[in-house]
């Protein structure tokens, strides 16, 4: 029998997955460095860009496809998180508006432009977040009903 | 793998809803088990055993012939 160590086998999943975590901060850090501090042009960090968003969207889709859904919490408690996350991600969006208007010294910027940045993080995350959740809860009902009529 | 789950779960008089919510997981995963296609923790065996109120070598002994890598 071809030896195939359990033990050996999580620590090594544990391992890539913290490998994984580790490259997308790196990524991150670099992308947001280069943008932020070196103010480089977006063809000097595309790369990283598509590793970091490309790996957060896998991550994202194959957690859908693969039924990693926990239906059993309540859909009100989802409307809160999704509602507080969307919060957090427009202040977070607004923040690097106004650090970017700030270090480029834009004065053609109007308060306007603050709050349509502002809605438009905050319903672009809603409705992402609110379309995830939709097809997590989908694929898993699909699926549940398949193993059901096995 | 092969287990008795389902037997032991109904005979507890519990949904697999019921199941699930007690020791902690989804519905689904209970599901999982009871077809065979998901093997649990050594964990997750005693918390079902415990809620079902039955013993490990029962609910999941395989004998050594039928058992399958």
């Amino acid at each position: 029998m071809k030896m195939k160590d359990e033990r050996i086998v999580e620590n090594q999943r544990k391992i890539a997955s913290e490998a994984l975590q580790l490259v997308l901060l790196f990524l991150l850090s670099t992308m947001l460095y280069k943008q932020f501090i070196l103010n480089a042009d977006l063809a000097d960090y595309i790369i990283e860009a598509i590793g970091f968003f490309g790996a957060t969207f896998y991550i994202v889709f194959r957690n859908i496809s693969v039924g990693n859904y926990d239906d059993s919490v309540k859909p009100k408690k989802i409307k809160k998180k999704t509602l507080l996350i969307s919060t957090v991600n427009s202040v977070v969006m607004l923040a690097t508006f106004t650090f970017l208007n700030i270090r480029d010294n834009r004065t053609d910027v109007s308060p306007s432009d603050y709050i349509i940045s502002f809605l438009a993080a905050f319903v672009g995350s809603y409705v992402f977040m609110t379309l995830m959740d939709w097809l997590g809860r989908r694929k898993l009902e699909k699926m549940t009903e398949e193993w059901e009529d096995e | 793998m092969e287990n008795s789950v389902k037997l032991a779960r109904i005979k507890a008089d519990l949904t697999q809803q019921q199941l699930a919510d007690l020791i902690g997981v989804t519905r689904q995963t209970i599901l999982l088990i009871e077809k065979g296609k998901y093997n649990p923790s050594l964990k997750l065996c005693l918390q079902i055993c415990y809620a079902v109120k039955g013993k490990l070598d029962e609910i999941f002994w395989v004998e050594q012939e039928d058992f399958e890598e």
